[in-house]
């Protein structure tokens, strides 16, 4: 059934070879070893968020009034709430990990030189999409930890010389920190961020594919 | 070759591939689905709710005024329910408890003693003492709530009560 299904669609896109040639069979350099799979798994972990992400927001509301009771009722309450917030929450820990050692190894083994700078640019803007990712996540749950660390990490912001004032007003959309912080955080964390993070991730995998991955030493 | 090196390393790695992704991505999408089913088929919990035997003394002819006031959920949201009932002792064991939500458009009906009737204030619907219309607008007798007596104890069911009560209690 499958089968045909594949061979139907293969008859119309002739995606058959393409598959065996760029995917299943796809030449890469002599001695690569498992150091080399840290990318890939930073892009299976943003898989996962992006599906636990998804689902969470089915219950999730960026109110100061509710986001912590139905954090609490999400993951205690919902059947496997545990499991796919369980996910999410080690996934993100998880991914900043990955993301360095990706770095690490893209770094020791020289692989960010000429001709690959502009995948290298891309990988830089993305690891602070990371970190962007992870600041606006954290206060979400809406818990003293969320509220205080978002309180240190915004005031930051504000010891920056001459624009921090302003900077730290529009991060936290006021002097406060509160509902409005609230929402635009979760804005940033579910619409703007994730959009970016696509299109750089695009061009991330275009160009190794334009490129190959670079040799190992 | 023979029929078994058909499987070499290459189609071996192949077959593993598909099989990891494949189970992956049929746990992820089964936790998943059930996680977004979440609540929708739980059913709507009914609570007994004690009245104080005080208030339903032995059979008489009177209703006592009994207000029934619980917590609900909805979702993660708290809530106080408030409702009305009249209820009177007809056996030893035996109590009913009519509610005082008039069936035309939701008023509070009041017990007239004397005349043993239930009057609404709203549009003067009437019902005798079993709640059955007699007079006036309402489409329906009033509703009644499930009653037990378990160790002397009355309990009254929620089961009829509106999600949110009424309100105007």
């Amino acid at each position: 059934m499958f089968k045909r299904i594949y061979f139907w669609i293969d008859e119309r896109l002739d995606i058959h070879d393409y598959i065996k040639k760029d995917v299943l069979d796809k030449p890469i350099p002599k001695g690569v070893n498992l150091s080399y799979c840290f990318g890939g798994i930073t892009f299976f972990l943003f898989l996962m968020l992006a599906a636990t992400g998804y689902f969470m927001s089915i219950y999730y509301v960026p109110s100061p009034l509710q986001a912590y009771d139905v954090v609490d009722y999400m993951t205690y309450e919902v059947s496997l709430g545990y499991v796919i917030r369980g996910v999410h929450h080690w996934a993100a820990n998880l991914m900043v990990v990955t993301v360095f050692l990706h770095m690490i190894r893209v770094y020791i083994y020289g692989a960010y030189k000429n001709p690959r700078e502009i995948n290298w640019i891309t990988g830089v803007l993305l690891f602070c999409l990371v970190m962007a990712f992870g600041f606006t996540g954290y206060l979400l749950p809406w818990d003293q930890k969320a509220y205080w660390a978002t309180r240190v990490g915004t005031s930051m912001m504000g010891t920056v010389p001459v624009v921090g004032e302003y900077a730290l007003k529009v991060l936290r959309g006021g002097s406060k920190l509160g509902a409005l912080t609230l929402v635009r955080f979760y804005a940033f964390h579910v619409i703007f961020l994730p959009i970016v993070t696509v299109i750089l991730l695009m061009g991330h995998f275009l160009m190794i594919r334009r490129q190959g991955i670079s040799k190992p030493l | 070759m023979d029929k078994e090196s058909d499987i070499n390393r290459r189609k071996f790695m192949e077959i593993g591939i598909f099989a990891i992704t494949g189970t992956i991505a049929a746990v992820s999408t089964t936790a998943l689905a059930r996680f977004a089913v979440g609540p929708s088929f739980e059913k709507e919990q009914v609570k007994w709710i004690e009245v104080d035997p005080e208030d339903v003394q032995d059979e008489t002819d009177h209703f006592a005024r009994v207000v029934l006031e619980y917590e609900t959920k909805d979702g993660w949201v708290l809530d106080n329910t408030r409702a009305l009932a009249y209820v009177k002792r007809i056996k030893e064991n035996e109590v009913i408890a009519i509610s005082a939500v008039c069936t035309h458009l939701g008023c509070i009906v009041t017990w007239v003693e004397d005349q043993q009737i239930f009057q609404c204030p709203c549009h003067d619907g009437r019902y005798d003492a079993d709640g059955i219309v007699i007079s006036g607008p309402p489409p329906r007798p009033l509703e009644r709530h499930k009653t037990k007596v378990e160790d002397g104890k009355i309990l009254l069911s929620t089961e009829t009560i509106p999600y949110g009560g009424n309100k105007s209690v």
